[in-house]
């Protein structure tokens, strides 16, 4: 009976045989697994790649004509537009007219506007401010009509560009081939910094959306293109998880378990395969925290000095990447701060410990090492971060500089400078409200989503709404608020990984207690991390004391795979019955997904 | 200890003492209990106007005038907003209701007819009675409402018509009244300014409904904290807790330091809560009205005939009321409000002494018995009740567990009066809260298996029993007495047939299984299994199987007992172990339920583990306390002003309901497999309670004896 008891664990107990911080080769093969398998999963109905790219830029006057090839009903128009605000004016044959504005919220998505016009051509005009499209599409009875450029007025060559990618034009308007919730703001301004334009979203440093711009660079401005990097960095995220926890437990089934449930989580998942700028932020908060680790488990005394100080500079280099993608990072930094003194001052504590020769060694030592360590981070903890925060508003010195012939270093420094005071005034000054809006006590139990986007398509609703896995947010809130408890009790014994899970959840959840401007669950993200590696901390320790509970984790890694799969359709836009809706939005224990549309 | 559990009967007898003395004293001082309460006299010369009141309207073409015999009227042949107004002094925070009849004639537009509150003049603020249209004769009209805490005066307004919802026609109105709602159910509307259409003003009102929203959180936390520090700092460290040996003497200082603080918790809990809205004004209500109308008309004066406590607490709380009021108390303060929780802040404390002491005996050093005095006076569920709600479940408790107790506690000699005594308390629970009666069948099986059937002692003990069926009738009779008015001996059957069945839902807020389900407030006739099975009737069964249960683990110890020849009362634990298992499944799986009624088997599971020693148990107590704390304070938040409208069946609330009721059926689950493993053997590889009994180790018959707990 207990051969076949054993045997019967035979595969679980495999991963438990990884008792070191290195990456083993059942490691890199599960590793290997579980990024590909979320690979898939990630870009998996991303975004096109089929999308107009060819632009017409029209001013007030410009005008052309296009022929249908014979006369025709046009019902309705599809306009995929560009960066502009401005009217067009669409004349038939007959005279009737009809106008579509183009608005800010209106680029790089089909937005489809009534005409109803019976002609052969149809005479377009500029009629104020100035229109930039991508593309126009026309429908007779929901049958693209074919289309070409007869003729064109005051030279603008551009307007060919206008019905040139009618391959285009999907079957229906959806997020797969269109800009969705603040794509329009950080989608919008990597192309403007791709293309030297003003910069329309500053509300946020430039990093994140530099970022954005290399997708929208190998892919062109297309969905797939805006959103790859995001997704990428999410991929990312999942052997960095690995690799975290394989070096706090030295297991690989807990290694395995905390990267499962961070691929699983549902915000990972939404939150990275949208074009905004959080996921860079959380992806650098938490390599800073690793590369902390790294630098916090060596022993201050004996750990070769150069394998110590180069944790440290990495994680100086992540903090400056994470200041420059969104300023949560700076909250994060001030975090590492409280890790690093932590450690220095239990360090100091140990050098003045008895007072054997040894002891006097220690001392010795300890201020060497200390003064070498404090001027190391002022390299990489304070110059080379400021040299990425300011190189990272190359666009803004680009843009300014080819409006302003005699721009210089001082005048850098300034518009760096009034970026910062703009950013600080915008964010302590916001007093508007927003219907997905939450109070920071409501994140960790998912009791608010953030919409991102819904449509009815055909019987069937397709929608995203950027939430937690409650298998994996509420059950890390549980655990990491006893393991704290735990260790408050001292039951727990001293380890530097304490105070990385601590300071990390505290950097980064605590400011938002004191943020007044409206706050939503996303702010949420970058503790994440944090409080899912306490709990699995926490069933770590457990574990150790009493075996039988080895399952506890699996199932929990299932419960959150279930969770996952049950509300797939509301995370990824799938489209599926507004009965299974029903189900996830008022019977499924969750979030607020769908916002009164089921 | 039988002579502590005579000594707190001789308690509370004294108590009873004080209590007709007070009825005696108040009697004789003549005084009133103070209530706010007004009848404005109409009456008028002929054609004119009663005074203070006056005419308000939009447009001057109406016709307002008094009849002499107190009926006045109201006219306009054009739409208008028409008003005889009359402004009152309130106070602030509290529930009035106006009332009056309304007869209107060809009454058209708008909102018609209606009693008021028109203080936008004031503070913007306006509520109105149902508006009657048509032509109707007198008819009875009421208007609930809730004054804002810094209010100081109101103006009363008979109206034609609304503010933007102007009517025509006549209407006549009479006997009009204003008073106070303390004790009257009804929807209370807050005196609140009415919400504009610019953009900040819009923005304050979401953010005003998602302040109420976020509430949901806070309670989740409360409950997620309570749990972690339950299951984290005690249950898991408690050998490390109960590893030290404790003098008396800090043992004593400990219980004084768990006294205060806990009294400490219940009073800042009072401040902020101020009671549950309804039971609360009921409690306050009914006792002034006993102690200033005696208890004769308690249940028969008109518009009492929904009043479904018990006679005995009513008892209790007229006498408590009329010592009150020498004192000149507002019961409307928060001291007022804490007094009338005090009762039940004193049974807290109770329990809590007698399971210490149940505990010392059953051989748990002083370091375990204080913890798990602890549980019950710092117990967040028993906090929250008796501190922010004011209900009385933990008095019920108190009674049941006193009564189980006596029970068995065996008194050897001529008779066994603990065993009578024992009738007499379950009379007395019985009469505190009919939830009682649903202990009663498993309480009947310890008195049936108790008597020694196949000895020389079998009719000595049926006869006890017998008299203990006997004292507890007798107790339920002469506390009935006193309210029986002209109706017959047995008047409180009726009533509570008609309280069991007054809340004619598949579960009222109590997060179980019927919650789980989707039925919360759903009535219980409707299907739960579509066409073939009711709510009611799955609960019914529900609660035969739970009683059923209950039978089966007296039996299985009776059986168990009697191999080691030894009597069934020897284990002092069964009674406590089979009342919770079938009142933990009458809760989950029953009808009718309120979330309160879980209540007593907190304390009795830990009365059960203080015996059997079985961490499970504990446990299960614990998780029950965190289930039901929440179910508590979503209770109380959801019918609490001002939130009802925007949070109830919301969202938030359907989650947070569904996501805890489930936790609730895994518990129960969780402790109905306990109770068969420890009754059954269930898991095999325990080595079984025939075999532990073996041992022949008294008062250890299960496997899991813990070793901190031990002297």
């Amino acid at each position: 009976m207990k051969q076949d008891a054993s045997s019967k664990f035979e595969i679980l107990s495999l991963f438990e045989k990884g008792q070191s911080e290195k990456l083993l080769k059942l490691d890199k093969l599960l590793l290997g697994v579980l990024t590909l398998v979320y690979t898939l999963i990630a870009l998996l109905n991303l975004g096109t790649l089929s999308f107009p790219t060819t632009v017409y830029t029209g001013k007030v006057g410009d005008s052309l004509t296009l022929d249908f090839g014979k006369t025709v009903t046009v019902d309705t128009a599809w306009f995929n537009g560009n960066i502009a605000k401005g009217t067009l004016r669409f004349v038939a044959d007959d005279g009737s007219e009809e106008t579509y504005t183009q608005d800010q919220g209106d680029m790089f998505k089909w937005q489809e506007s009534v005409l109803d016009l019976t002609t052969r051509y149809l005479r377009v005009r500029v009629e104020n401010e100035a229109v930039s499209m991508n593309e126009i599409a026309f429908f007779s009875n929901d049958d693209l009509l074919p289309v070409t450029v007869l003729e064109v007025f005051n030279d603008n060559q551009t307007a060919l560009n206008l019905v040139d990618e009618q391959d285009t034009v999907p079957e229906t308007a959806s997020y797969f081939n269109g800009m969705i919730f603040d794509e329009i703001y950080h989608a919008r301004t990597a192309y403007e910094n791709i293309h030297n334009m003003s910069v329309y979203e500053w509300t946020h440093p430039p990093l994140g959306k530099l970022i954005i711009a290399l997708g929208i660079l190998i892919f062109g401005m297309k969905p797939f293109g805006w959103r790859i990097m995001g997704a990428l960095f999410g991929v990312a995220m999942v052997p960095l998880m690995y690799v975290f926890a394989k070096r706090i437990f030295k297991r690989t089934d807990f290694a395995f378990i905390a990267a499962g449930l961070w691929a699983f989580d549902c915000m990972h998942f939404t939150q990275t395969r949208i074009a905004t700028i959080d996921v860079y932020g959380v992806f650098f908060i938490l390599l800073m925290f690793f590369f902390m680790y790294e630098y916090v488990r060596r022993d201050f005394f004996t750990a070769p000095l150069m394998e110590k100080l180069w944790p440290l500079a990495l994680s100086g280099v992540a903090f400056g990447l994470g200041c420059a993608s969104k300023w949560i990072g700076c909250y994060a930094g001030a975090g590492l701060a409280v890790v690093l003194f932590y450690h220095l001052f239990s360090a100091m504590f140990t050098a003045y410990k008895g007072h054997d020769k040894g002891a006097a060694k220690r001392r010795a030592l300890f201020w060497d090492r200390l003064w070498l360590t404090a001027g190391w981070c002022c390299i990489w903890f304070l110059l080379v971060p400021g040299l990425i925060y300011f190189l990272s508003y190359f666009p803004y010195y680009r843009y300014e500089a080819s409006i302003r012939p005699s721009y210089g270093l001082r005048d850098m420094w300034n518009t760096l400078i009034k970026n910062q005071k703009d950013m600080y005034k915008y964010h302590s000054q916001l007093t508007a409200t927003h219907l997905c809006q939450s109070m920071w006590y409501q994140w960790p139990f998912t009791f608010k989503s953030v919409w991102f986007y819904v449509e009815k398509v055909g019987g069937k609703i397709s929608n995203i709404s950027s939430t937690g896995n409650p298998a994996v947010w509420w059950i890390s809130a549980v655990g990491a608020v006893c393991l704290f408890l735990e260790w408050v009790l001292g039951k727990v014994k001293k380890n530097p990984v304490h105070s990385i899970l601590f300071v990390g959840v505290a950097a980064n959840y605590l400011p938002w207690i004191l943020v007044t401007r409206c706050v939503f669950l996303y702010h949420f993200f970058a503790t994440v991390p944090f409080i899912l590696l306490s709990t699995v901390y926490l069933l770590f320790l457990m574990e150790q004391e009493n075996r039988r509970i080895h399952w506890i984790k699996w199932a929990w890694l299932g419960l959150a795979v279930v969770y996952f799969i049950l509300l797939y359709p509301a995370i990824s836009g799938l489209p599926t019955s507004f009965g299974y809706a029903g189900f996830l939005e008022n019977v499924l224990p969750a979030s607020v997904l769908y916002y009164g549309w089921v | 200890m039988q002579r502590k559990l005579l000594n707190a009967i001789v308690a509370v007898l004294a108590v009873a003492v004080i209590i007709v003395a007070g009825f005696y004293l108040k009697k004789h001082r003549g005084g009133k209990s103070p209530s706010v309460s007004a009848a404005y006299d109409l009456s008028c010369e002929p054609g004119g106007l009663p005074d203070g009141w006056y005419v308000s309207s939009y447009k001057n073409e109406y016709w307002a005038y008094g009849d002499g015999a107190g009926v006045i009227t109201l006219g306009s042949d054009v739409e208008d907003d028409l008003r005889l107004c009359r402004k009152v002094t309130v106070n602030g925070a509290s529930r009035y209701v106006l009332s009056g009849e309304i007869a209107t004639q060809d009454v058209s537009m708008g909102r018609g007819a209606s009693l008021s509150i028109d203080n936008y003049s004031l503070d913007k603020s306006c509520v109105y009675s149902d508006g009657i249209s048509g032509d109707n004769d007198f008819t009875e009209t009421r208007l609930y409402f809730e004054t804002k805490p810094d209010q100081t005066e109101v103006i009363l307004a008979l109206r034609l018509g609304g503010y933007s919802e102007s009517s025509r026609g006549t209407a006549q109105f009479r006997n009009i009244s204003l008073r106070s709602g303390d004790a009257e159910e009804g929807h209370y509307q807050l005196l609140e300014a009415w919400g504009g259409s610019d953009e900040e003003e819009s923005d304050n009102a979401f953010r005003g409904e998602e302040q109420y929203k976020s509430f949901f959180a806070i309670i989740v936390w409360a409950a997620v904290l309570s749990g972690v520090l339950l299951i984290f700092g005690v249950y898991r460290n408690r050998r490390l807790l109960t590893s030290k040996t404790l003098p008396d003497k800090n043992y004593w200082l400990g219980f004084a330091f768990i006294v205060v603080v806990g009294l400490a918790l219940r009073m800042i809990l009072c401040a902020l809560f101020r009671g549950h809205d309804s039971d609360m004004g009921c409690f306050i209500g009914w006792g002034q009205d006993i102690a200033g109308n005696g208890t004769r008309q308690f249940y028969w004066a008109p518009g009492h005939d929904w009043y479904d406590y018990p006679p005995g607490y009513m008892l209790f709380l007229g006498g408590y009321s009329a010592i009150l009021n020498l004192f000149r108390l507002d019961t409307g303060s928060v001291l007022g409000i804490f007094l009338y929780m005090f009762p039940a802040v004193v049974a807290d404390l109770a329990l809590s002494l007698l399971l210490m002491n149940f505990a010392r005996r059953q051989r748990i050093n002083n370091a375990g018995a204080l913890i798990l005095g602890g549980l019950v006076f710092m117990n967040p569920a028993l906090l929250f009740l008796t501190g922010a709600w004011g209900q009385i479940d933990s008095i019920l408790t108190f009674w049941l567990a006193v009564s189980f107790l006596l029970l068995l506690d065996r008194k050897s000699g001529l008779l066994d009066r603990n065993r009578i005594l024992s009738g007499a308390v379950f009379g007395l629970a019985v009469m505190t809260k009919w939830q009682a009666l649903m202990f009663g069948p498993v309480y009947a099986f310890a008195h049936l298996f108790l008597i020694r059937w196949d000895g020389k002692e079998a009719w000595s003990d049926l006869r006890d029993t017998v008299l203990s069926a006997l004292s507890a009738i007798t107790v339920i009779l002469l506390i009935s007495l006193p309210f029986k008015g002209d109706e017959g001996l047995l008047w409180f059957v009726e009533r509570f047939l008609s309280a069991s069945s007054h809340y004619d839902y598949a579960t009222v807020e109590a997060y179980n299984y019927f919650a789980f389900c989707g039925a919360n407030w759903k009535p219980s006739g409707e299907y739960i299994i579509p066409k073939v099975l009711t709510f009611k009737q799955f609960g019914t069964i529900a609660i035969a199987f739970a009683i059923l249960c209950g039978f089966r683990t007296v039996l299985r110890r009776y059986r168990a007992q009697k191999q080691l020849k030894r009597d069934l009362w020897e284990d002092k634990g069964f009674l406590f172990l089979a009342a919770s298992l079938t009142m933990a499944l009458i809760f989950t799986f029953g009808h009718y339920m309120h979330e309160r009624y879980v209540v007593p088997i907190l304390v009795m599971l830990l009365f059960a583990y203080a015996y059997y020693k079985d961490k499970r148990l504990l446990l299960a107590a614990l998780l029950f306390t965190v289930t039901t704390f929440l179910n508590e304070m979503m209770a109380q938040y959801v019918v609490s002003q001002g939130a009802m409208n925007v949070i109830r069946g919301g969202r938030e609330h359907n989650t947070v309901l569904r996501f805890w009721s489930g936790a609730e059926v895994i518990v129960c689950l969780y402790f109905v497999y306990v109770v068969l493993d420890m009754i059954h053997d269930l898991k095999g590889k325990l080595t079984g309670i025939l075999r532990r009994e073996e041992d022949d180790r008294p008062s250890r018959l299960y496997t899991f004896i813990e070793e901190g707990l031990q002297k």
